[in-house]
């Protein structure tokens, strides 16, 4: 008893060595059990071998070996531990917690070893997930507008299309006045149908003792509103209900509103105070309602009655009768019955508006309900909302930048296979799974991926600040928002895998045998790869040089280019629209007497602005030419003041009525005079009276340069004249420009005590016109610099890859007397290479799309040879300055450094 | 208590409790031989243990290359807590059997 126990060698070996087990059997074992670990098994099976030796002859010994070997065959102890993984009994999963924190700690490791490398890549992905970051911000605060409303996908807006005088097609987003209530009246089938009218009136509110406090017409949300209004949105109503709007001279003000207006008076105090609309429309307060706080693009403030209308001077802005007259500020909006179609609707509608609409010429008026999610991307007159596609491009843009960045990734990481496959080989060697090391090497890349979020984290309110132009207000960045973290951590999974996945998985499949060959391990096969996206970065990079100089080139242009009128420090001044006494005259005659003023003008717009009438106008030459005609309305000093140049004939004279045209030289060919001065005294037939030319001017701008150059008269339209332009002295100084301004002002004041003065530099104005190519251009810019920078990262790792693998070759080179300059070509030239290849694919790509941009312009420039040279060299030099940091190095090191050790 | 062990599982895991640090394959398979008198295969001993270790009554660990078995590693097994909670279990229960059953089985004479 006890002879086994404690002791540590239970058996005791003759000397049997010479004796083995059957082979066969040991054999057959070995086989069956393949990958299966039974190193334990087989030797417990050799020590009762031997064991057995001990009491038995070899022969029994060798038979009892085998039944045990038989035994062992059939039993459940083998089946299981061939079903396990190969040695996973004595290693951890990969899932074990021991493993995870492995992972870490040689991420950790690595990123810590190639901090070259890891900063490279950090980063890049940085950037490119700082803006996917933003554009993110900037989408959901755009899809956030009007999501708030109960039943919102009932709503509609009553739009539609017709066609202009000029027969072009014409998307209408109002309806005439009279509509809702005729489709309310005629058309069952709808849960609410109610219309409204935006106004921009002067508001004040009288206070019996002193002078009524004036609010200005600026920033006023007011509308004429159906107490059906309140059924189509939901407000929580304060005091007051949606019924007193059944009365005329009533109105509805937002918390905010009445705050303002009455400060902090109790709500039953302000129900029954007087608000004055435009100084007449004297309506009193019966409700208020709390303001929404969330995204909408129905900010009203002032919900007047809209029985008022009738009662008051608005019926002469409000047509409530006529059915042609389409106004912006008239809106309809329909809520349908759950289940009602829309597109039964706009054929009841349409079939309504064509009853009454009868005198309009022919052009039907199609009507398509708008559903309401779709309105805050039709804010403007356009079929085409402009903003979604800027949306979905800038969208795209920032997922481009996120893939190049994640390329660089993947560029580097394989790069660094060679550094790397000893390393891999030894793991696998020592038992590594190679799902472990998949798992290794997209660790590393999560947490790289983490700094880069952690880092864009911090960058995007600084660059929110940055480009506060470009980013709708309203824009903000709170980091612990749910939306806002589910993206993050979106962003960071699916980064670590865009960029991680195809490394882990090309590096986890290196065989060891061949990684740990004393020659390494040669992978040029997939040099091409390394290349190609190198390629790939440089032509997007290029891309973006050739756009921004293309566009650089064009808005110079629009700057520069002679626009046939001279605009140096003019200002404009506009006055109310509506009014039609003297005051603009007198207001003329006063600026005139200040000094530092060289001349002023009455006009109704200058000559380029986004504001163009136009109006047919007759001509009875050989043959009858009517054509639209772009009106500009100024009195005698428009012309000199705006230095435009006459060709023929006489500036027009002073008069308060029309009396005579002056034309541009385009008119003057369209009615088919060969020299301007056959224009002269031939007249022409407007509205029924005629009136002589007796001028011909040089063609300028009278709209952006997207659009050609109007056939155009000036004449004095009297009662359209309701701006003014000033052209200031031009030896002022900005402060002596400022103080002309402030004095003009008071001047404005003393005749307009109640309305905000405005005033621009006409070049402002024309800028303005051009904003959204001006920003298309500054966007280039941004996006040429961030794909640079990525393009430099990448090219800059590879070069420092370069320099690493053909360290030897550079130290025999040096040692055989090649120059520093002969090793620096050497390893610069294969980068030319690339760089050329990008060019010659960004060439064609930018001109094709540069080309289509310009074609939106009807005044551009040419796209010359010069901008792609430029480009070439510019891509060729930056690329040569970031590889030069890694081959000047390499080509300094002294070869004794790189040659000795072997 | 959950979990339940047969005859031969209880015996193989007394067995390895009292080997202590020696519990492998061979040790056992004598040790259960030279107690209970009978012959066991070795593929059954281990199909055992498997089991064992499977529920969680066993653990084991690899240990050093030796010279005597061709420099093989042997596998030692060491009991855990659920085994240990598992043979008390069993051993109060046979106790309660026996308490209750002392009388009777005093073999008459």
């Amino acid at each position: 008893m006890g002879a086994f126990q404690g002791d540590p060698n239970p058996f005791q070996m003759k000397d049997h060595t010479r004796i083995e087990p059957p082979q066969f059997a040991r054999k057959l074992f070995a086989w069956y059990c393949r990958n299966a670990s039974v190193e334990d098994l087989e030797g417990d099976m050799e020590e009762l071998f031997y064991q057995n030796l001990d009491r038995m002859s070899p022969v029994k010994a060798r038979a009892k070996y085998c039944l045990q070997i038989l035994s062992l065959l059939f039993s459940y102890a083998l089946r299981r531990r061939k079903r396990e993984p190969f040695s996973s009994r004595q290693n951890y999963t990969s899932s074990h917690p021991a493993m995870i924190k492995s992972y870490f700690k040689i991420a950790y490791r690595t990123i810590g070893k190639n901090k070259v490398y890891s900063v490279i890549n950090v980063l890049g992905l940085a950037l490119g997930i700082c803006a996917c970051l933003i554009i993110y911000l900037v989408t959901l605060h755009e899809f956030s507008f009007d999501t708030f409303h109960p039943d919102k996908e009932r709503i509609y807006r009553i739009t539609g299309e017709t066609k202009n005088p000029e027969n072009e097609k014409w998307f209408v987003n109002c309806v005439p006045a009279p509509a809702p209530a005729a489709v309310r009246e005629e058309i069952s089938g709808f849960e609410v149908v109610t219309g409204f009218h935006i106004l921009n009136p002067n508001v004040s509110i009288p206070d019996g003792v002193n002078p009524a406090k004036s609010f200005g017409r600026k920033n006023n949300a007011v509308i004429a509103a159906e107490p059906d209004y309140f059924r189509l949105f939901q407000y929580e109503w304060l005091t007051g209900d949606p019924q007193t709007l059944n009365q005329p001279f009533k109105v509805v003000l937002s918390e905010s509103r009445a705050r303002s207006f009455f400060g902090s008076l109790p709500w039953d105090k302000v129900i029954g105070k007087e608000v004055v609309y435009d100084d007449s429309l004297r309506v009193t307060v019966s409700g208020i309602v709390k303001d929404w706080d969330k995204n909408t693009d129905f900010p009203y403030t002032d919900f007047i009655s809209f029985t008022t209308i009738r009662h008051s001077f608005l019926k002469n802005y409000i047509r409530l009768d006529d059915w042609n007259d389409t106004r912006h500020s008239s809106q309809g909006f329909v809520k349908l019955k759950p289940g009602n179609s829309p597109a039964l609707a706009n054929t009841l509608i349409t079939a309504l508006f064509k009853k009454y609409r009868k005198d309009n010429d022919g052009a039907p008026f199609l009507i398509s309900l708008q559903p309401l999610r779709d309105i805050h991307f039709f804010r403007n007159d356009e079929a085409e909302s402009n903003f979604l596609p800027t949306l979905y491009a800038l969208m795209g843009l920032a997922l481009f930048i996120l893939i190049i960045a994640a390329i660089n990734f993947v560029n580097l990481s394989t790069a660094q296979s060679i550094r790397r496959s000893k390393e891999i080989g030894i793991r696998k060697v020592l038992g590594s799974l190679r799902l472990s090391l998949v798992v290794q090497f997209l660790t590393e890349t999560f947490v790289l991926t983490f700094f880069a979020v952690c880092l864009a984290g911090l960058l995007v309110k600084p660059v929110l600040s940055a480009m506060g132009s470009y980013i709708p207000a309203g824009v903000t960045f709170d980091l612990f928002s749910l939306p806002t973290l589910l993206f993050l951590l979106l962003m960071t999974v699916g980064t670590s895998i865009l960029a991680g996945l195809y490394p882990a998985v090309i590096l986890s499949s290196y065989l060891p045998s061949a990684s740990l060959r004393a020659t390494g391990y040669s992978r040029n096969g997939k040099q091409w790869l390394r290349k190609g996206l190198i390629v790939f970065q440089f032509s997007v990079s290029l891309f973006f040089i050739i756009g921004a100089l293309v566009m650089g080139n064009q808005i110079r242009f629009i700057k520069t280019k002679n626009r046939g009128f001279n605009t140096e420090s003019v200002i404009t001044i506009r006055t109310n629209w509506d009014d039609k006494s003297k005051r603009p005259r007198i207001l003329v005659e006063n600026i005139k007497r200040l000094a530092g003023v060289a001349n002023v003008t009455l006009q109704m717009f200058p000559p380029m602005g986004f504001a163009v009438i136009a109006s047919n106008i007759q001509y009875q030459g050989q043959s009858l030419v009517d054509i639209p005609v772009a009106f500009k309305s100024g009195d005698d000093e428009y012309i000199p003041l705006y230095q435009i140049r006459l060709l023929a004939g006489r500036n027009i004279v002073k008069s308060d009525s029309l009396r005579e045209f002056v034309i541009n030289e385009r008119y003057s060919e369209a009615l088919g005079f060969a020299k301007p001065e056959n224009a002269i005294d031939q007249i022409l037939s407007y509205n029924g009276k005629t009136y002589p030319i007796v001028g011909v001017v040089e063609n300028f701008h009278q709209r952006s340069f997207h659009e050609s150059i109007m056939p155009c008269v000036i004449g004095s339209f009297a009662e359209f004249q309701h701006g003014i332009g000033v052209k200031l002295s031009s030896k002022l100084t900005g402060e002596e420009t400022a103080a002309l301004r402030t004095q003009i002002e008071k001047l404005y004041k003393q005749l307009y005590p109640d309305e905000a003065f405005e005033s621009h530099f006409i070049e402002d104005e024309i800028a303005w016109m051009h904003d959204g190519e001006q920003k298309t251009a500054r966007l280039m810019n941004v996006s040429m610099a961030i794909t640079i920078f990525i393009s430099c990262l990448g090219i800059f790792g590879l070069a420092l890859f370069t320099a690493e693998i053909k360290t030897k070759e550079i130290g025999i080179r040096k040692v055989l007397g090649a120059s520093v300059t002969n090793i620096v070509a050497m390893l610069s030239q294969e980068f030319v290479v690339l760089i050329v290849i990008a060019i010659a694919i960004a060439s064609p790509v930018s001109w094709y799309f540069m080309n289509q941009w310009l074609m939106e312009f009807e005044y551009r420039v040419n796209i010359t040879a010069w901008v792609y040279i430029l480009a070439g060299i510019a891509a060729i030099s930056i690329g040569l300055i970031c590889v030069s940091f890694q081959t000047i190095r390499a080509a300094l090191a002294n070869p004794t450094d790189s040659l000795k050790s072997e | 208590m959950k979990g339940y062990i047969g005859e031969f599982e209880e015996l193989v895991l007394l067995t390895i409790t009292s080997l202590g640090d020696n519990a492998y394959g061979v040790s056992i398979k004598n040790d259960v031989e030279k107690r209970s008198d009978r012959k066991i295969s070795i593929g059954a001993l281990h199909s055992t243990i498997t089991r064992l270790e499977e529920k969680g009554l066993i653990k084991s660990k690899v240990g050093e290359p030796t010279h005597e078995r061709g420099g093989k590693r042997k596998r030692f097994f060491e009991i855990t807590n659920s085994g240990k909670a598992i043979l008390h279990h069993v051993k109060n229960l046979r106790d309660e059997l026996w308490e209750l059953s002392k009388a009777t089985l005093i073999p008459s004479k």
